[in-house]
């Protein structure tokens, strides 16, 4: 009796002296995450996430009876916390292991494609977006301009195979139908590249098309205003980078995934390649393609004092946004002279999608003016109508174009 | 401050936890009184002067209560905690129903009054209220420590979302209370199941009914689906506020009720009421249900009397009609139970008798979610394969459509972790089998906490897209 009394007596003992055990084990895993935290020197800015960190917040009664305070102070200690990045790759594989299919309006893909999701547009911004440049294109046609819209697809309106099943993507040729309705001089190109869905048309891990894609694309542009492009093999590729991974990538979470390769493509002669080659590249010293344009020069204006003789800027390849080696990024007003001597002026009102497009552009005008809405400050019909354009060519992603509102004053 | 925030979990609790621990045990209820305050403040600046008001008030009530018992001016002192206190809700929670209200009937044009709801005032009123009728009942001592009772109606585990913790369960632990390491662990253990509820499952089903809710037109499935994932996003985010609660204040030594226990296994209404958020109907029991009469004088004042009960169970879920609708939807089913549904449901089978239940719960879900009938009525019509628009274009999609299929196997995994976690099977055995390995279930949860810690993160997580263009 007494023995069975002191065995149970000890074996709660030593159920206390573990649980104890327990307890600590979890209050310490605590106390290092905490003391972590509050050990850890203020992180200034998140090469991950691309943006300034929440430093500590000041204190004032009148930042904390607004609420202010206390926001600053968790958004704080969520920046800070030490190895951010793990912890948010974390929750995407962990999401990813639950089934989930999205993350941040990004789906897992198949074959590692992270593709953007488009699945709801405002409606009445579309239309708003499609009567201005309606009539942006019939005050132009009055001086002789010729108007073209040019829609570029999502990724997964071309390459639906590699979106998750039954992903609720909006039926998007329905707006490319709808645009065709509203505005004359609609090219429609996606027909186009899902006849190359195979091929590496868009990046996997950014949402916009490849240099490829933008060809396809540029093609059947040439195609559909009745005149002809150069077939692709007269175009030297340039592999500019093989370690690029775009805006979709730290969206979806940054976990471990092939980086995209960015290549160039221009006609021989029109652009000196990269000093440093690899192997691979292939060096074309012949000339080919059209002779007359060879040694002709190139120049970029980026109307901030800089000028170009290239439209790659390859020190963006060792920066995170390597996309921005075509023409840097976005300008309010670039100026290219192409050295092409035919008279042509292209006005071209763009996001980042032409930044590639331009490329195959640069042997069909003399002149192109790209400008960037979102920075142009200036009236542009006032200036469209003073510069004497020969054709204007509205070119925006799908999705940007429902998103942002387009006028022009 | 909520539970699930890093400033929660990583500052204010670490730090509250610290000091309690050093400081003496006569000076405890002085640090959680303090604590509570500013936990309060954090989302409520202003308003933390009215939940000291309400402390205040229901202090004197309950020492007027308590010195002029058995004459005028102690039940004088009742009817004035129970109207002030009342006034507060009606003032803060339902003036603007009112007014509006009164404006629709009578086509005037009074200005509706626009106040914000005080955070869980829901919560504390009927917790200070239940003290001074717990006095004036003599079911629990006065308090005469002003410190010791702002801990208890302030008490910050749960202030928020309670569980309502009525004076007299816990005026004994106020006042002197014991902790352990095994009483901490075990806390400890139950906040972090409460996190991993609301953070990993609540969320993540919120997420999926908000996909659905503002659906013009919903297909069948996609109705039920939605009103699954609704029915599951308040029962984890509530159940696990409550599980955090309780987790608190057991490493507190404090032992508050259980407020859940697995109601969507119940085989009738009446069962479901019994296993869902029971302190509120214990609250109403003991203060409403019991004081009106109860089922002690005859049928047709029973009957008045659950009428009453459940008409206020459902306002004071919000200040919408829908809500009242609702109570008196559950009303209805359970006087049908007592009049011959009940036995029924004992007699038949049993899967019948889970159908039943949540068919009607499910049905109740969409009461409660829509506090525009119209709206409602209109998410109903889909789920019973009405759905207007949809079903002119396409009759297969009145039923199933690819929208549907795609977010079930998007959020699969998680629904049948969230139909399994309803049950007890899962607490049963995985808590036996725990049991013999207990330092597997420490891992357990320090990897749930991770979790929880990562997918806060993952929420924050915010890239900007420097060339969304």
């Amino acid at each position: 009796m007494t023995d069975q009394k002191k065995h149970g007596g000890k074996q709660r003992l030593t159920q206390s002296g573990r649980e104890k055990r327990q307890l600590m084990v979890l209050l310490g895993a605590w106390l290092v995450l905490v003391l972590a935290f509050l050990g850890k020197p203020e992180k200034i800015f998140s090469e991950a996430e691309n943006r300034y960190l929440q430093r500590r917040p000041k204190w004032s009664l009148a930042s904390f009876e607004k609420g202010t305070f206390g926001e600053e102070l968790e958004k704080w200690i969520s920046d800070q916390l030490p190895g951010r990045d793990g912890w948010v790759q974390g929750k995407t594989l962990l999401a990813r292991f639950l089934g989930r299919r999205e993350n941040q309006g990004i789906y897992f893909g198949r074959e590692e494609y992270l593709l953007e999701t488009f699945q709801e547009y405002d409606q009445k911004l579309f239309a708003e977006n499609l009567t201005s440049v309606a009539r942006l294109f019939k005050l132009l046609e009055d001086t002789g301009t010729k108007g073209y819209l040019l829609l570029a697809p999502t990724a997964g309106a071309v390459m639906p195979s590699h979106l998750p099943a039954y992903a609720p993507e909006l039926d998007q040729d329905q707006l490319f139908s709808q645009a065709e309705e509203h505005v004359p001089g609609v090219i429609r190109v996606e027909e186009a590249l899902r006849a190359h869905q195979e091929e590496y048309i868009y990046y996997r891990t950014d949402h916009h098309w490849t240099s490829l894609g933008a060809y396809y694309a540029y093609e059947a542009f040439r195609k559909q205003t009745g005149r002809e492009a150069f077939p692709r093999e007269a175009y030297t590729e340039e592999i500019l980078s093989r370690d690029f991974y775009g805006t979709s990538y730290p969206r979806a979470g940054s976990y471990a995934i092939t980086p995209d390769w960015i290549t160039a493509m221009y006609l021989p002669g029109r652009e000196k390649p990269s000093e440093v080659q690899d192997g691979n590249i292939q060096k074309e010293e012949e000339l080919s393609g059209d002779p007359k344009m060879a040694g002709q020069m190139l120049t970029v204006d980026y109307g901030n004092g800089e000028t170009e003789q290239t439209l790659y800027d390859r020190s963006f390849l060792k920066k995170r946004d390597q996309y921005r080696v075509f023409l840097k990024g976005n300008y309010p007003l670039v100026t290219i002279h192409t050295g092409v001597e035919n008279g042509k002026k292209l006005l071209l009102i763009k996001d980042s999608y032409a930044n590639t497009f331009v490329q195959f552009l640069v042997s069909d005008y003399e002149e192109i003016q790209m400008v960037d809405l979102r920075y142009f400050k200036a009236s542009l019909t006032d200036y469209a109508a003073k510069q004497k354009f020969t054709e204007v060519l509205v070119l925006y992603q799908i999705k940007n174009f429902v998103q942002e509102s387009i006028s022009f004053q | 401050m909520v539970f699930s925030s890093f400033t929660f979990l990583l500052l204010f609790l670490p730090l509250f936890l610290a000091v309690y621990a050093l400081l003496p045990v006569r000076l405890r209820n002085g640090m959680l009184f303090l604590g509570s305050l500013i936990f309060y403040a954090w989302g409520e600046p202003v308003y933390v002067t009215l939940l000291l008001f309400s402390t205040l008030v229901d202090y004197t009530h309950g020492l007027l209560v308590d010195r002029y018992r058995g004459s005028w001016i102690g039940r004088a002192a009742l009817f004035s905690s129970v109207i002030i206190n009342l006034g507060l809700l009606g003032v803060f929670k339902y003036s603007g129903l009112l007014v509006q209200t009164w404006n629709n009937l009578v086509g005037s044009q009074i200005s509706v009054p626009s106040l914000a709801l005080p955070i869980g005032i829901s919560f504390y009123t009927f917790q200070t209220m239940s003290y001074t009728l717990d006095v004036y009942g003599g079911k629990a001592p006065v308090q005469r420590n002003l410190i010791s009772f702002g801990a208890y109606v302030s008490m910050f585990p749960q202030l928020i979302a309670g569980p309502i913790v009525r004076y007299v369960s816990v005026h004994r632990e106020l006042d002197s209370r014991r902790t352990s390491a095994t009483k901490s662990y075990q806390g400890f253990r139950r906040f972090l199941v409460g996190l991993g509820k609301k953070i990993l499952l609540a969320n993540s089903f919120g997420e999926l009914w908000e996909l659905y809710r503002g659906y013009g037109n919903v297909s069948s499935f996609g109705g039920w689906l939605g009103i699954l994932a609704f029915g599951l996003q308040i029962y984890y985010d509530f159940s696990g506020y409550s599980d955090m609660a309780i987790g608190l204040g057991k490493i507190l030594g404090f032992s508050f009720p259980e407020n859940f226990s697995y109601p969507y296994i119940s085989r009738s209404i009446t069962e479901f009421w019994r296993r869902w958020h029971i302190t509120l109907g214990t609250w109403f029991r003991e203060y409403v249900y019991i004081p009106l009469g109860g089922n002690r004088r005859g049928q047709l004042c029973q009957l008045r009397n659950l009428l009453v009960v459940w008409a206020l169970t459902g306002i004071w879920h919000g200040a919408s009609w829908n809500f009242l609708l609702w109570g008196m939807y559950f009303a209805g089913f359970l006087i049908l139970e007592k009049l011959f549904l009940g036995k029924w449901l004992e007699r038949g089978p049993s899967l019948v008798a889970h159908g039943y239940t949540l068919g009607v719960v499910a049905l109740g879900w969409v009461l409660f979610a829509f506090e525009d009938l119209s709206a409602g009525l209109s998410y109903l019509r889909g789920m019973l394969g009405l759905a207007g628009g949809l079903a002119a274009k396409d009759l297969a999609g009145a039923w199933l459509t690819g929208f549907d299929l795609y977010q079930l196997t998007s959020f699969g995994p998680l629904l049948l972790l969230g139909v399994i976690g309803c049950t007890p099977w899962p607490s049963h055995r995985l808590g036996a089998w725990f049991g013999r390995h207990p330092w597997v279930e420490t891992l357990g949860l320090v990897t749930l906490g991770a979790a929880c810690v990562a997918w806060l993160s993952g929420d924050s997580y915010n890239p900007f897209l420097y060339f969304r263009f």
